[in-house]
This record gives structure tokens, sequence and C-alpha cells, in this order.
């Protein structure tokens, strides 16, 4: 598509541990686009926040190595910045929020003076300039008093106001790029689907693009339209949210899908856990990673990397890293064919 | 599977602590909850933070005091017990913790960690302790060679598993889990639950179920209880539950599940903010949220009601609402 | 990856000045070892050469004013500093690691918080006496006794350790790993012993390595005081003799001991700066 606000071509990073190099993160590739949420969807360990920090600079050269054909923000090569440069451009094009806002906030300063610094160091306004400003963000993310918020500090907030806070000082201004990094995963399931809602509204009218990094199936459902799905590092499917859930083409995909309880008002339906373990970092198989827990694997996924491909080589906006992606129609709890 | 009188009784359970520095910062976790837990069932205690869920869970782990109620196991009350009565307890009631990192001892082995209660309970003769505890790795679906190392040589699943592992290792009538999926992936979670009923199914062993994800709860209960500061607002058998929840709450609880399936519509948003445990609303304390609340709300406390005609206690749907009639 | 002393290890390797800290540390060690088990700087006290002879095949350090040989001597004195060191470290630490286990174990425990009052107090009252003033006092009422100074560090260097494992194990006390071995009705100095103070083993060997500096250079000072055992012969002593040599040019006696005692010191300096950074758990692994 012609309007990608972030277009990621080959983005790996490997990390030095005990065992040795791990490659946690392997050849991704990805475009963002204004107004849409995309998710990146995975399970722990599969390299999806490693993924943020690389996209924001934030991986120190000392703890890894990034490497990435291209970073492309607008026309900037993220890749290619350094440092000062990248921190002109965090904030103001490319913002992150993150799991646990307590620590992302200071202790020792109030949420105005948050807001203001943020403000101020991007969009160059003076102190009762971004007041203003600061106060027109909190009511924007749904803070009914705005202005006894601005005197309390992170401590005084609950769990769903700090994230709110955080929203409001990444959206304030009006980045390009959004990456919410598992945002609502502290909070409590009423209070998430505020945030959530928040979140969408936001992007919306700004015209952001969001990144939302998360474990959670019903979250990418309600709120994302289209979705990644990573696994020990690397894509393997890659669709709308829609086609997703009604015909995964990726094994993992299904069985993540058959693992994650649903709420019904007739009988359970019972959850099928995925046989197996994920391998490490550090000592990945050759060929598919997911070969070993997967019942359609043969000697070609073993030795084999499967590349993306389209579903049915039609649309290519639904694709796949599988040598023996899941056909339709069948029912997609069933990994039997 | 369900005798005569209930294997784990809590009558009117009050659990009050200190919550700051100050004289008055009292805060009571748990006000007055009734509840019964059969051999072999497993109950679901339904959520949020602050609903007092894991104070009652510690309560009758005898790690936090009880201000009044009572707590009866096999029809005894813990608070009366002799020492050694309540030693035997200990052996039948486990605890298994949200965060399997936490709950074992960093610089501990594993094959330490889940000897600990045998010796401690003098369980076997010292020789055979070891052959018991590879037993019940296998039971949990681990192999012995993990015995040799620590907690956080292991994934999240499996260091869950040996927690579960060292639960099982006494051989309890009870095992209380206190979110213990919560924090594991999905996948992971899914075999969690699968071995919760396995072993409910084979060794007959009862489970209070903690949790705030009311679609893992459908998974596993028999019988379901919603809390919500401090006081249980609903209880009823899992399936009324489910399929008609009586309680404002719990039907937002219900409605707020992001379901992972996009043709299902928006979860329905509830307004406002958790109220403070410290300075609870007057009346109901869900009120200041309620979608339906009136003015009776915030002044008159509800009272528990049962609201279906089976004469059998441990069936009953229960509310404390003021409008469940309507 | 391996057991958590193997990733402390492990992160231990990469430090090169913890390397040397920890090499340096180890040549002193064996030497004051060879000198205990009487295969090194046993001609300390043989005055066999002439006054204040320079270096030489016979005296590799030359000799002092009595014509003994300061290489033979400097090399008996490892032993005293290392018994001196360990004696004060050793038993600082496990008074330290005590008491402070037990105030933040009893901490805000109704009806035994007295426990953790009366080790505030005690750490409050040591800490306050001005600590030179301490040790002349104790000295002074354990007249000659050669473990005076010894007993006046210990009782001075456990408040620091104590205050250090006391929030420690306030933090730890609240964890589960904690509670389970509560549930399990484990008795409270089971629970300590097995559950509680391993886990500060970060802070005790850190914290052992600075009492083991601070006791070297405190009984340097002391001595110079007038303090403490004047016989045998320790690098202090040679520092003392030297005060008078240097005036009349001869520095063999004062090099010898001053640069062991800064060799030594800081050895373990950098040693301890490197098990910090090993032990600090924010550098874990992915």
């Amino acid at each position: 598509m012609s309007n990608a606000v972030l277009s990621v071509r080959n983005l790996s990073v490997s990390l030095q541990t005990g065992p040795g190099q791990a490659r946690v993160v392997d050849g991704l590739s990805f475009s963002l686009h204004g107004g849409e949420i995309l998710g990146l969807v995975g399970e722990s360990g599969c390299g999806k926040s490693i993924t943020a920090a690389a996209l924001m600079g934030l991986i120190p050269a000392t703890a890894g190595i990034v490497e990435a054909d291209e970073i492309m923000l607008g026309d900037k090569n993220l890749a290619q910045l350094d440092e000062a440069s990248l921190r002109r451009v965090r904030g103001s094009e490319i913002s992150m929020i993150f799991q646990e806002p307590l620590t992302a906030l200071d202790p020792v300063f109030s949420i105005g003076s948050h807001l203001t610094t943020v403000i101020r160091r991007h969009r160059g306004e003076n102190r009762r300039q971004a007041k203003r400003s600061s106060v027109e963000m909190l009511e924007r993310v749904g803070m009914a008093d705005a202005r006894r918020i601005m005197q309390s500090y992170p401590h005084q907030l609950s769990g769903g106001m700090r994230q709110r806070v955080m929203i409001a000082m990444a959206m304030a201004c009006r980045p390009k790029v959004l990456i919410a990094d598992e945002p609502t995963t502290a909070l409590d399931v009423t209070t998430q689907a505020q945030v959530l809602e928040q979140l969408r509204e936001l992007g919306q009218s700004f015209g952001t693009a969001i990144l939302l990094i998360t474990h959670d199936l019903g979250v990418v459902a309600q709120t994302c339209d289209r979705a990644l799905i990573m696994y020990c590092g690397r894509i393997v499917e890659e669709s709308p949210v829609e086609a997703l859930f009604t015909a995964p083409a990726h094994p993992y995909t299904a069985g993540l899908l058959a693992a994650v309880p649903r709420i019904s008002s007739d009988g359970v339906q019972r959850v099928r856990a995925i046989p197996g373990l994920a391998p490490h970092p550090a000592a990945l198989p050759d060929g598919c990673h997911f070969a070993d827990r997967c019942a359609r694997a043969d000697h070609q996924c073993r030795t084999l990397k499967p590349r993306m491909q389209a579903v049915d080589g039609q649309k290519s906006n639904h694709q796949h890293a599988c040598h023996h992606p899941l056909s339709y129609p069948m029912s997609f709890t069933s990994d039997a064919d | 599977m369900r005798t005569d009188s209930p294997l784990l009784s809590i009558r009117d359970l009050v659990v009050k602590y200190r919550a700051g520095s100050e004289r008055g910062d009292i805060l009571t976790a748990v006000s007055g909850v009734s509840f019964d837990i059969d051999a072999g069932s497993i109950f679901g205690l339904v959520g949020e933070s602050g609903s007092g869920k894991t104070s009652l869970a510690h309560a009758i782990m005898q790690l936090l005091p009880t201000e009044a109620g009572e707590i009866l196991f096999h029809g005894e009350d813990l608070a009366q017990m002799n020492a050694a009565s309540r030693q035997k307890t200990r052996r039948n009631i486990q605890l298994v913790f949200q965060d399997p990192l936490a709950s074992l001892s960093p610089r501990r082995s594993i094959l330490q960690s889940l000897i600990e209660p045998l010796d401690h309970f003098r369980i076997d003769a010292a020789g055979q302790r070891h052959a018991r505890v590879c037993r019940v790795l296998e039971t949990v679906g681990l192999e012995p060679d993990l015995l040799q190392r620590f907690p956080h040589e292991l994934s999240g699943g499996q260091r869950q598993r040996v927690a579960l592992a060292r639960a099982l290792v006494t051989e309890p009538e009870l095992i209380i889990a206190d979110e213990a999926v919560s924090s594991l992936d999905v996948s992971v979670q899914a075999r969690i639950i699968e071995l919760v009923l396995e072993l409910r199914q084979q060794l007959g062993i009862a489970f209070l179920f903690i949790a705030h994800d009311l679609a893992v709860i459908q998974q596993l209960a028999d019988r379901v209880g919603v809390m919500y500061l401090g006081k249980m607002v609903e209880i009823a058998p899992a399936n009324k539950l489910f399929h008609q929840a009586a309680h404002p709450y719990t039907r937002s609880l219900l409605e707020a599940v992001p379901v992972p399936d996009p043709a299902h519509g928006k979860p329905v948003v509830l307004q406002g903010e958790p109220p403070s445990a410290l300075n609870p609303p007057a009346g109901c304390a869900f009120h200041t949220r309620c979608p339906r609340a009136v003015e009776q709300c915030s002044v008159l406390e509800p009272p528990e009601e049962q609201i279906d005609e089976t004469g059998e206690k441990r069936t009953t749907h229960n509310v404390r609402c003021h409008l469940w009639k309507e | 990856m391996k057991t958590a002393p193997g990733h402390t290890w492990f992160k231990l390797r990469q430090d090169r000045a913890g390397l040397l800290g920890l090499a340096i540390v180890a040549v002193f060690l064996l030497l004051s070892l060879g000198v205990l088990f009487g295969w090194l700087g046993q001609g300390w006290s043989i005055a066999d050469g002439g006054r204040w002879e320079p270096a030489s095949v016979n005296h590799w350090l030359g000799t002092n004013l009595l014509g003994q040989d300061i290489f033979q001597r400097a090399i008996f004195s490892t032993r005293i500093a290392f018994e001196i060191g360990l004696v004060v470290s050793l038993l600082s630490t496990l008074l330290g690691a005590l008491l402070g286990a037990l105030a933040g174990w009893y901490n805000g425990k109704p009806g035994r918080s007295w426990v953790d009052g009366s080790v505030l107090w005690l750490m409050g009252v040591l800490d306050s006496i001005p600590f030179y003033l301490f040790v002349a006092a104790v000295a002074y009422a354990l007249q000659g006794w050669p473990w005076a100074m010894h007993v006046a560090m210990i009782a001075t260097f456990w408040t620091t350790t104590g205050r250090l494992v006391r929030a420690e194990v306030m933090r730890i006390k609240s964890r589960e790993f904690v509670l389970s071995a509560r549930t399990i009705g484990l008795p409270t100095p089971l629970i300590l012993l097995r559950h509680v103070l391993p886990n500060t083993q970060h802070i005790l060997l850190v914290q052992a390595t600075i009492a083991f500096v601070a006791a070297i250079k405190t009984e340097v000072i002391l001595s110079f005081l007038g303090l403490g055992v004047q016989d045998g012969v320790s690098w202090r002593l040679m520092l003392a003799e030297s005060t008078q040599e240097v005036l009349a040019g001869h520095f063999n006696n004062f090099l010898a001991a001053s640069l062991m005692l800064f060799a030594l010191l800081l050895g373990f300096n950098l040693l301890s700066d490197a098990l910090q950074d090993a032990f600090d758990p924010r550098q874990a692994s992915l």
C-alpha cells in the first residue's frame, strides 16, 4: 500500500546470552499505515517487546546487535540515524507506552510536570501554552478532573488513570507512530476496555498508526485492524483480523486460538494446549521453528525455513510462513488434516 | 462426589489488616463472606484487584488472622484447633501462587523445594521421599532431570507446574490456586487448565480457583462466587452464573472480557474507577459504578438473598442486590 | 543458563578489573597461607644483616635498623593482616546478618516488633559514638588483651551490614516463596536460615570484602594512636619504624610496607566493586 507510515524491512536482533548468541528477532518485515491499529501478537519470549525496543533505537550496542535493511519512518531511515537525531524523533514522531505505568513515570514529578516537559521539548511551546495543551490532552484521554490531575503524583492515581496519562504523554505531539507494549496487561478487565477504547479513538482522530503489542487474542479481536503473529523471532502469519480468527493459515495461530478460553452461554468449549515447549532462543532449530510442536511437520519443515507467502496465492494481505498451511473450509479447532 | 458435609466451609468471614501507619488505617479486606466447597469439586472465585480474594486465600492458609467468622475444615474450626490438628490441616490444604518465579526459593534446587514439605511433615521414610517427588513430577508432566536445576532456569510454564507439584506432594485434599494461570502464556495456561481437570478427575482433589478471568473460570469451576470489595455479591452453580447472571457487576464482568472473535460486539465499558477499600461507599459497594443503581442502593446494603427455588444448600443461586427481581 | 552462582561467575569473568582484584587477593591469600604453614617469611626476626643495607641477593629489599630482612618481614606480615581482616569481616558480617535478619523479620509484627526496635536502638547508639573514642575505651577496658581491637571493630562494623540486611529482609519476607514456607508451617528460625538469609548473600559478600579493607586500614591507624599489639611484626609496625628511618634517607621499610598494604587493599576494592556488579539483578539475561 502506498501510504505506509512505518516500513520495516528485514529487522534482526541478536543478543549475547550465557549459552551463546541468541537471534531473538529474525528478519522481520512489515508496514504500518496511518490511522490503523496493527497487532503484534505472540507469547512471552517471542521477541515482540525487543522488536519495539529496536524500532525505537533503545537497544544499546553492549546488549545486542540490531540490523535492518531499513526502518523507514516517513522519509527517514531510523536504522541509520545517530543518537541525537533519534532523540529528536522519539516522542515527536514515534512514541511508546509501556506495560507498567508506575515505573514509567518518575515518582517525584507531578503529572503536569511530565506532560509539559514532553510538550515543551518537542513542540517548543512556552510554559503557559504547554500547560494549556497538557490540560487539553488529559481531557482528550477522558480524565474528568484534568486540572486536579495535573497537580497529582503518579502514586496517587490508579493503574488505569496512569496508563491514560501515558497515552496523553505519548500522543501529545501527534506522533506518526505509537508503539503500545502490552498497555493493558497489568490492568483489570473493566479498566482495560476503557483504555483500549481511548487509544483507538485518539489514534483515529490524530491519524496515528498504532503498533499494539499483546499476547491477548481477545484484545486483538476487539481493537486491531490487522495482526502479525510472532513465534520465536519470526512472523508466521500476517492478516486482517477477521480472516485471522475465522481462517488462520498457520498451525501455530490455530493452536493459539484453540488454547484461548471463551465464555459461552451454552456448554463449555474445552481449551486445548499446544504440545511441547518453545525452543530456547540460543538453541533454535533449523527450518521452521514450530516444526517440533506441529502435527503437520515433515522433513521439509525441519530443514527449509518457510518464507512468507500469500494465502491461496490470492489476496496479498493475508500471508503466512508455512510449508503446509491450513486450508478451508474446516473448523479451526481441529488440527488434524 | 458430594458427601453430606462440605470439605471447607467459610462462615461470615471477616479479615482486616492495617494498611498504613495511622491508627485509623484499618482495611476490611473481607467483610462477611460465606460459601462451601465440597470434596472433589472446583470452586471458582472471581474478583478484580481489591476484591479481597487474595486475603481470603491467605486467611484460609492461616497466613492472616481473622477478625470474625469461621473457617471450618472437615467441620472443625481452624481457630479452635490444637497445634497438631493445625499441622495436619496444613498438609491438607496447599496454596499455589500467581508468580511461579517468586513462589520458589531462588537459591534452592527444584528437588530441595519439592522435598521440603515431605521432610517437614515427615511423610514417607526418608529414603522413599525422592521416589515420591519423581512420581509427582511425572503427574504434572515434567522430567526428573529438572530436579537439579534452579527456578530461573525453567520456563514460566515449567515453574508453575513445579509449584503445582509442590502443592501435590503432600497429597492434599484441597488446593487453593491464587491467580495461578494469570501470568502464563495462553498455550501454557491451557495445559495447566487441562492438568487441574485431570488432577480432580484422577485424584479427587478439590480446588479453590481464584481468578479475574471469567473465561478461565468457566473452563474449570462447578460453582462460582463473585467478590467485590470484600463481599460476595453473587454465588451460583457455574452454568447458572454464565447463563443467567443476576448481579450487575457479574454481568459487566462478563461483558467486559474481550472475546477473541472480531464479529462479536465491542465490550461494554464500565464507567468510573474502582472504589478504595479504605473508604468503601455507603450502601452497596458497587453503586458508584452500577448502571442500574437507584437511591436505595446508596443507602442500604443489600442482604444476601436466594433467587432460585432449590432447597439443596450447595447448589443455590444467591445474590446481593436490591434489584435482582427486575 | 547455569545456576545462580554460575551466572554470577559468568558476569565476573567479564570484568577485567574484578579479575585483577581477584588475582591480587588470591596471591596475598597464598602468601599468608605460606607463612601460616611455615614455608615463607620465617626469617623475619633474624638480625643477620648490617644496619640499613640496600637491596641485595641475600636481602631482596635490604635490611632495617636491626639488620632484619625487610622482605621477609613484609611477607610475614601478610598473615597478620589477613588474620585481622578475616576475623573482623567474618564476625561482623555474621553478627550484622543475624541481627539485621531478626530486626527485618519482626518489623511490623504485632507483639514482636520490640525485637526490631531494640536492634535499631542498638545500631543507633553504636553509630553515634565516635569510633576512635569507642575503640580507645574498649582497649583500655580490656587492658592489653590481644583481641581488644578485634572486638572493638566487630562491635561497630556490624551495623552497616545489619541495616542493609534488615532492609532486604523486609523486602523478601512478603515474597511468595517465604509465604510458601510459612504455609507449610516451618518454624521461623528455619525459614530465616534456609530461605531468607541465603537470598541476602549478595549483600553479605560485598559487605564482607568492604569490612576486610576497613579492618586493615583501621588497624594501621589505631597503631599510630598507640593502641594495638606492639610485638611481632606487621606492616603497621614497619611503617611506624620507618617514620624515623625516612628522615635518615632510608625508604625501603616504608616502601615495602606501604606498597604491600596498598596492593592488598586495592585488590579487595576492585574485587568488591566487581562483585557488586556481578550480583546486580538488573543486569540479568533475557
